[in-house]
């Protein structure tokens, strides 16, 4: 393999794996709530804060602040679905919408507020590491990166295909009426639902802290990409997300080293748009649906 | 001294409700006694629906009262009325299309802890209807028609409840299928389970109801057994002009 292919490739899987954590949080709560979670994107900015004050703070290896960032993110999802959304589930459209986007406006100016608009870094253990595969270097925070987002992806799969409260989740995606004449609490699985999809949001951001500045706008470049991975990947479609995330990644570098690097966020945004046209179920497999 | 007075599983008392803003039950009363199968008919747009949702926590009961056995479940959310001991099978589809038959089963019984409980119900369902064991693995909207009939039965098993409400279960079935859905009806009735069921079909309930509730326009206009309902009331008219024969 061609080095300088190579190094593009790990680098778009590394990203991809972002956009596919990012994407099937969206998605799951997508299929399950019925709703757009504008405020995707603006989650990740805190859990990017809450990594670097975890660090200032405890002068631990951020990705010690892993469980920390991805518990917190998801009580705070499981608080914003409890107190704020069960509450416009039964009214119009308009007002699902505009509240996760109030949400994200919310965050973004707090966020703004108590850190200032200065970019900050921080490194771990292994930052100026790197090792070899077959004549490509690889930075360890990369592949860290990579083998997290597989690892938690993978675990969603399980919890979802495996455990009586994933079983009930699907369930609830597919017809809520029928699941509440099951016995199960609706409304509880909403909030457990956007819990764990802010929590994918948590891990994403613990793992994206090595690699990328922090600053109060950090999550909305991948925010708005988890739009393009719900659309390509199938509404409510997790495993479609998770390989739609992965296959963006991959695009965008490659792009970027063969064709133009100012133009490689662009080209996702095509495709996001030839999908709409002409696919607009998505274009991946359609076997791990929530709904 | 034994009370010989008759038990109701089942008891409404001057219950309205409706959608939105629309009134459709104006006060409705109806004992479902317990034993045996208790049927509710009427014209379209009579509020047998409705009463069925209000019933079981679907839609709000906007004032009157609703007792299970005596004991007071008006506006209880829908989910916690499994525990309570009855169920609803809904109109049209009823199973989960894309969990697998056994899913949809255990899902049933999700407010049931014990995983050796689940299982033996699991068990017992099989035993009953023998081709959900053999199309276990399946998706269940992969299943026929009269399957996916099957299975929102079983599903009612697996939650082992005192009172089941079913919601025009002939709604859209072969006759055959039909008979079949009316026989496991009246087996579990045989079986200890009471069964308060609105229909259309008024000959098929009127056939296996030993209580009937005859609704129309949101108010009860007989309670009583299939007997005197037919010296009482012109079904034919009634149907028609949505009034009782004079």
């Amino acid at each position: 393999m061609p080095p300088m292919f190579g190094s593009a490739l790990i680098s778009g899987l590394v990203i991809g794996g972002f956009y596919s954590l990012v994407g099937a949080g969206l998605n799951l709560i997508f299929g399950v709530i019925k709703i757009i979670n504008f405020a995707q994107g603006a989650m990740l900015t805190i859990g990017a804060y809450l990594t670097y004050w975890f660090v200032i703070t405890t002068k631990l290896d951020p990705y010690l602040a892993l469980p920390f960032v991805a518990l917190v993110l998801a009580f705070f999802g499981f608080i914003i679905q409890k107190t704020l959304i069960n509450r416009v589930l039964g009214q119009e459209r308009t007002s699902q919408l505009l509240i996760t986007f109030g949400i994200a406006l919310a965050i973004q100016n707090t966020t703004l507020a108590l850190w200032g608009p200065d970019i900050r870094s921080v490194n771990t253990f292994i930052s100026d590491k790197t090792f070899e595969v077959s004549g490509i270097r690889v930075g360890a925070t990369a592949a860290m990166a990579l083998l997290g987002a597989l690892i938690v992806l993978l675990g969603l799969f399980l919890f979802l295909s495996r455990t009586r409260m994933g079983t009930a989740i699907r369930a609830v995606a597919q017809q809520a009426d029928s699941a509440l004449l099951s016995g199960i609490d609706v409304k509880k699985v909403y909030a457990i639902a956007f819990a764990i999809g802010s929590g994918l949001v948590g891990v994403a951001s613990v793992l994206i802290v090595p690699i990328y500045d922090v600053y109060p706008l950090v999550g909305e470049h991948f925010g708005i990409i988890s739009f393009i991975v719900v659309v390509l990947g199938g509404l409510g479609n997790i495993q479609g997300a998770a390989i739609a995330g992965v296959f963006l990644g991959v695009i965008q570098n490659l792009f970027a080293v063969y064709v133009s690097d100012s133009l490689s966020t662009a080209i996702l945004f095509f495709i996001f748009l030839i999908t709409l046209l002409f696919r607009p179920q998505g274009i991946f497999v359609r076997k791990m649906r929530v709904s | 001294m034994a009370n010989i007075e008759k038990k109701n599983i089942l008891e409404v008392r001057d219950l309205v409700s409706g959608y939105g803003r629309i009134e459709t039950l104006h006060g409705v009363s109806i004992d479902v006694p317990v034993g045996g199968i208790t049927a509710i008919i009427g014209p379209n747009g009579s509020g047998k629906s409705s009463l069925l949702k209000s019933v079981s926590g679907l839609i709000r009961t906007w004032s009157g009262n609703v007792l299970l056995d005596g004991k007071e479940i008006t506006n209880l959310a829908a989910h916690k009325l499994v525990s309570e001991g009855m169920t609803m099978v809904p109109q049209g589809r009823v199973v989960f299309p894309q969990l697998s038959v056994e899913e949809n089963l255990t899902i049933n019984a999700f407010t049931v802890k014990s995983k050796q409980v689940v299982r033996e119900r699991l068990e017992e369902v099989y035993a009953f209807l023998p081709i959900l064991s053999e199309r276990r693995k399946q998706f269940a909207g992969n299943l026929s028609g009269g399957e996916q009939v099957m299975l929102s039965i079983a599903k009612v098993l697996m939650q082992k409840p005192k009172l089941l409400l079913l919601d025009e279960p002939s709604l859209g079935l072969s006759p055959k299928v039909v008979d079949f859905v009316y026989d496991r009806i009246q087996h579990l009735a045989n079986n200890g389970v009471d069964v308060l069921v609105v229909e259309q079909n008024t000959k098929k309930a009127l056939a296996i109801a030993n209580h009937v509730v005859v609704l129309v326009l949101g108010d009860v206009r007989f309670e009583g057994t299939p007997d005197s309902l037919e010296k009482e009331i012109d079904l034919g008219t009634l149907f028609l002009e949505g009034r009782i024969a004079e």
